[in-house]
């Protein structure tokens, strides 16, 4: 191994809710509420905050079978 | 009235700084056109004026009229910049009941103040700093005249 891969260094960012947080930086009032963030097209879960995963909301589930539960936000 | 609000905030433009005005080193006069025009060797960018840091810097939309003393007016864009610690004196950008609002900062001996310059709003008081949220420090009001 060269000195110089052996002085790498990698960083690794996690982020809590990736997409979540991201929403709630430019929105702080979807904070300490269930948010979920879906995909294109399919508008399917990508990212669940923690309210919505302690609703029950799995990775992945489609919106329309979660739209009933949701009240009105917007 | 309320407090201002921050509006809409977005990113500022990636493009490539934008030459927009020429610092002449002329003034403007009535009738004889100066011969110093043809020696114009200092462009003004407003992205290298105004802005510090691109990354970290967002316009938001003033909304209300709570700070107008403090020389922003209702609609006026604003620049905002992130991860710039707030000193007494600055007009930030905090959350307040779920709100980006429009304040100055007051840091004072053992209390910190989150004030709206127009009086009629309540001050909001703590103990630390680091007990509010503060989104952002404002640079710029950009005022539109005509």
């Amino acid at each position: 191994m060269t000195a110089e891969a052996k002085h790498r260094l990698i960083a690794l960012i996690d982020v809590n809710s990736f997409f979540v947080s991201c929403e709630r930086v430019f929105d702080p009032g979807l904070r300490d509420n269930p948010v979920v963030v879906l995909s294109n097209n399919d508008g399917c879960v990508v990212a669940r905050s923690n309210e919505a995963k302690a609703m029950g909301i799995e990775m992945g589930q489609p919106w329309f079978k979660l739209a009933p539960r949701a009240p009105s936000y917007w | 009235m309320g407090s201002m609000l921050a509006l809409h905030p977005r990113p500022v433009s990636p493009a490539e700084a934008t030459t927009l005005l020429s610092a002449a080193p002329v003034s403007v006069a009535c009738g004889f056109p100066s011969p110093a025009q043809d020696y114009v060797t200092e462009t003004l960018s407003l992205d290298e004026r105004l802005i510090r840091d691109k990354e970290a810097t967002f316009i938001v939309e003033a909304s209300g009229s709570s700070m107008v003393d403090a020389g922003i007016s209702d609609g006026d864009p604003l620049l905002v910049e992130k991860g710039r610690t707030p000193e007494h004196g600055d007009i930030v950008v905090a959350v307040l009941n779920g709100e980006l609002t429009i304040k100055r900062l007051h840091v004072g001996r053992g209390a910190v103040v989150l004030r709206s310059e127009s009086g009629t709003h309540p001050d909001i008081v703590v103990d630390e700093l680091s007990e509010l949220t503060i989104w952002g420090v404002v640079t710029w009001s950009l005022h539109r005249v005509r």
